[in-house]
């Protein structure tokens, strides 16, 4: 048996689930589409203003759109016993964990992505800045997701998780935050994004090569 | 498969939940082909016993060894011979029965349709195959965790409160499946109220009442 047969169904079981689940499906896109409206509406009629700040607020909007999903990601499996069992599988539980960010992040930030890209195109935003907002959306959604799981997997099933997994969160979500951000208004002045794009792709890696380790040792601990 | 060496030997075993000592010197063995009924009142520590021996959760003191090792310093090369159904079924309400187990069959090497069909047949859930879980009743559910048992020929099986849920024909299915796991060289630990008519199979009751 290959090493990635368990992690695959894994990853395909996760995202029949999901889709099974309309609502855990459309609730962060909704979410998203709240927060960018409620920025539209505080900002006034001014569209220039608006403009300006879109992708700064598409990125907040994003992040938590993120943090408010990020408890799903081990709770059911918690609730309904799936995680004993993936902790007795013989595959590797990391790779296990790996795969189910994997699918979080299909389910949950790639919409998001799309949707924030149709957002700035109907609001009329420079092609540049798209082009920005994309790529770092790309490379910066996989650390949230990432860093995510693992204070995910250390708060599942605790009382007053959700509020308490949005406390250790949103900090560490800072710096992806500031370099995002950072490389847009960048390219809204014509300067060029690469260091920004290269910082994000960095710590992407090294969330990637890390968070996985770190969220199987804690749904252990919980499990415990 | 037959596995005559395997052995579970417990040694000096305690558990405490905050101040409160629960179980201490608990010592068995459980050996090949042998089941053993754990027995006691609620709160006697019956699910967090399962609960160490399957390795999820560390003893206060004491050992807990499959075939020699602690189970503890080698879990990457115990837990695949364990086999655990909880209060928590394990049973994935979004999917059907049939998905539910194929999964549990990927985890660790992935099953054709019909083996899985047949685990599902075996506890009689031929008709909703493809029904989603959360439409089934407790204890289909109850049974589909049985089929995931099968799917996965474990040597070593802990089962808690197994019989909740089921009717008789469930309660004869899984005296049965009990007794063909014993006869293979199986070991199985089954926490239960309820008295087993296992006639076939050398039982080891055990409680953890104290005396």
């Amino acid at each position: 048996m290959s090493v990635v047969t368990a992690p695959k169904a894994m990853f395909l079981r996760d995202l029949r689930r999901s889709m099974r689940r309309s609502q855990d499906l459309a609730q962060p896109l909704v979410f998203f589409i709240i927060v960018i409206t409620l920025l539209a509406l505080a900002v006034g009629p001014d569209q220039q203003i608006f403009v300006r700040i879109a992708p700064a607020g598409v990125w907040i909007a994003v992040l938590l759109a993120t943090t408010i999903n990020l408890d799903r990601m081990f709770l059911s499996d918690f609730q309904d016993g799936t995680l004993e069992m993936l902790v007795l599988s013989s595959a590797s539980l990391p790779a296990l964990v790996a795969a189910k960010i994997g699918a979080h992040w299909v389910t949950s930030a790639c919409p998001q992505i799309l949707m924030a890209v149709l957002v700035c195109i109907l609001l009329g935003i420079k092609t540049d800045v798209i082009m920005a907002l994309a790529l770092t959306l790309l490379l910066g959604s996989p650390i949230l997701s990432l860093i995510g799981a693992v204070a995910s997997a250390l708060t599942v099933g605790l009382r007053g998780g959700a509020l308490l997994l949005g406390l250790i969160i949103l900090p560490l979500y800072m710096p992806t935050l500031i370099f995002g951000t950072a490389a847009i208004s960048n390219a809204a002045l014509g300067l060029p994004i690469a260091a920004e794009l290269y910082f994000l792709g960095g710590v992407a890696v090294l969330a990637a090569s890390l968070a996985p380790f770190g969220a199987a040792t804690a749904l252990r601990i919980r499990l415990s | 498969m037959r596995q005559d060496f395997n052995h579970l030997e417990v040694a000096g075993l305690a558990c405490a939940r905050g101040e409160k000592t629960i179980f201490a010197e608990l010592d068995f063995t459980a050996r090949a082909a042998e089941v053993i009924h754990l027995q006691g009142r609620n709160g006697s520590g019956k699910t967090s016993l399962l609960r160490i021996l399957c390795g999820f959760a560390r003893p206060t003191a004491g050992l807990v060894t499959w075939n020699g090792h602690d189970i503890q310093q080698h879990q990457d090369s115990f837990f695949p011979n364990v086999g655990y159904i909880g209060h928590r079924r394990g049973v994935c309400e979004d999917l059907t029965p049939l998905e539910n187990v194929q999964f549990a069959g990927a985890l660790t090497v992935p099953k054709p349709e019909r083996e899985c069909r047949d685990a599902l047949a075996r506890v009689e859930l031929t008709h909703v195959t493809e029904t989603p879980a959360r439409l089934l009743s407790a204890g289909q559910n109850q049974r589909i965790a049985l089929a995931r048992l099968l799917i996965n020929s474990t040597p070593l099986w802990c089962l808690d409160e197994p019989f909740t849920a089921l009717d008789r024909d469930g309660r004869t299915i899984i005296e049965a499946i009990i007794a063909e796991h014993a006869a293979a060289g199986g070991i199985s630990i089954i926490a239960t109220h309820q008295s087993m008519s296992l006639d076939t199979v050398s039982v080891q009751s055990l409680s953890l009442d104290p005396v």
